[in-house]
């Protein structure tokens, strides 16, 4: 007797137990059929959806699972009915009665009877929306966070190049000045000839001054890649126009040109490519040498996802050991030809850095020089 | 203040070459002075004079900012030339950079004997004078 009570108050404790936890507000509870209808689920599965659970009760899951998770949710249950799993738990969305989605999290279980046949899925539902929604949130700030650092890296370097500018080609000749008009005052400077000399270095000092304002002014128009206008850019087009402008029409060139255009066009600024191009080409046409006929090669490809230009003559080229520091400085010219005004591989090299590209030069006075120029550089690295 | 024999001037910059040359010729300060616009060449000059006393330097001012080969890339060539060279040669960066970076890595090379930064005036140049071992 005693047993058989404490078996009935055991049975009904067991009951209750089972009934609180079906009817727990904490978690969706579903049973599915083997072929995806719904047997029965409790008051916060159908809260959940904005159902009834009446409405629910007989039919198919496909009516509130978002249709692009169908294959993968089919992937999971045959798993389970193939027992290659006991379970499973996965997210996706579900669609509410009234039409908008919520994220779940989906754990699922077969109940298989003594001949190990699936009888039903055991289904737990967890709204995670909020937890879903704060996630993307702080995923787009952190990749507008890493964007703006970005943008702030490239302007803290422009910063630190633009006092290097300061420093050196604005001071240096208002340094020149100053020297030049203590000399003045301190008596020394007397006689006419050093007087004529005097005021030629001064004329020429002002001049040269405002060049390199100038120059420093159109460097900085140069926006960055995120400011400026993109547009598909065919190298054939460019190279030709940019030929034109430089040699005039005349159509015997006096040097041997071969180009390659391998990788055909890339999505870029018309503009910088065609100020890119025409320095590169001015550079060599400026500096050949006078032992050998110029040749100019220039080709395109791609290679790993990066867009590479490969620019080279064999004109007189750099020594590079001594001048790798600083080839692509502002006013730092190699040569002692009087046109070298070293404008040319700095306003290049602010350009491609500019679209987030990179510029890389190789060179033996030997033979010439070799630029590689990565324009997308920065979307790899 | 003695006389030296030679100033050495290794400077692209014309102006402060004159400005230098003005100074030393006006104040009587040496007795030779030769001008480098590179630094190259001013190498290749102590290299064919370093076991020549009198034909060497008695100081060396240096500009930092050069094309073709800069004065750090000098002090660099120098450093390796040393042990050739007959004589020590104290050398004064004179520069138009006002960055302290460029101040710090003076430091490091042993040769150096002062940091100067243009314009270059009398009292620039007197007082490298005034450092030099009589």
């Amino acid at each position: 007797m005693k047993h058989t009570k404490s078996a009935f108050i055991k049975s009904v404790w067991e009951e209750n137990k089972l009934e609180a936890l079906f009817n727990t507000p904490l978690i969706g509870v579903a049973f599915s059929s083997k072929q995806g209808y719904m047997l029965e689920l409790n008051q916060q599965f159908a809260d959940m959806l904005g159902y009834t659970r009446r409405e629910l009760v007989g039919s198919s899951w496909t009516q509130f699972s978002a249709p692009e998770y169908k294959e993968l949710t089919i992937s999971y249950y045959n798993r389970l009915l193939n027992n290659e799993v006991s379970c499973f738990t996965f997210e996706k969305e579900y669609i509410c009665k009234k039409g908008n989605r919520i994220w779940v999290e989906l754990m699922a279980q077969a109940k298989r009877d003594t001949e190990n046949n699936v009888e039903y899925f055991i289904i737990l539902a967890k709204n995670i929306n909020e937890r879903r929604r704060a996630l993307l949130n702080l995923e787009a700030q952190m990749k507008y966070s890493e964007a703006l650092i970005n943008k702030l890296k490239y302007q803290n370097d422009q910063l630190k190049e633009f006092a290097h500018l300061i420093s050196h080609n604005l001071r240096a000749p208002v340094g020149s000045m100053i020297g030049l008009l203590e000399l003045y005052d301190s008596g020394v400077v007397d006689n006419k000839q050093n007087i004529g000399v005097f005021s030629e270095q001064y004329r020429n000092l002002t001049y040269s001054l405002l060049d390199t304002i100038n120059t420093i002014g159109g460097a900085l128009d140069i926006k960055d890649r995120t400011e400026v206008k993109k547009e598909n850019v065919r190298f054939s087009e460019v190279f030709n126009s940019v030929l034109i402008s430089l040699l005039g029409k005349a159509k015997d060139l006096d040097f041997d040109l071969t180009t390659n255009f391998e990788l055909e066009e890339i999505t870029y600024s018309k503009n910088y490519m065609k100020s890119i191009l025409q320095n590169m080409l001015s550079n060599s046409l400026k500096y050949r040498s006078p032992d050998r006929k110029l040749k100019v090669e220039v080709k395109t490809y791609s290679n790993e996802g990066q867009e590479i230009m490969v620019f080279s003559d064999n004109g007189l080229g750099i020594n590079l050991e001594q001048n790798s520091r600083n080839l692509f400085g502002l006013h730092k010219t190699f040569h002692r030809n009087k046109d070298a005004k070293g404008v040319g591989l700095f306003l290049t090299r602010k350009h491609i850095e500019a679209m987030g590209g990179k510029i890389f030069a190789d060179s033996n006075p030997n033979y010439g020089i070799k630029f590689t120029l990565i324009f997308n550089y920065h979307e790899n690295h | 203040m003695k006389i030296i024999e030679n100033l050495c001037i290794i400077d692209d910059d014309r102006i402060c070459q004159f400005i230098i040359k003005t100074y030393a010729k006006a104040k009587a300060l040496a007795k030779n002075t030769h001008i480098f616009a590179d630094a190259n060449t001013a190498l290749e000059y102590l290299k064919n004079t370093s076991d020549n006393v009198l034909q060497l330097p008695d100081v060396i001012m240096l500009d930092i900012n050069m094309p073709i080969m800069d004065g750090w890339s000098f002090l660099d060539e120098y450093q390796k030339l040393r042990p050739w060279i007959n004589k020590k040669i104290p050398i004064f960066l004179i520069t138009s950079s006002i960055q302290e970076e460029d101040k710090q890595k003076a430091k490091q090379y042993i040769d150096v004997a002062g940091f100067y930064i243009k314009p270059i005036n009398e009292d620039l140049i007197m007082d490298i004078f005034h450092q030099l071992p009589n």
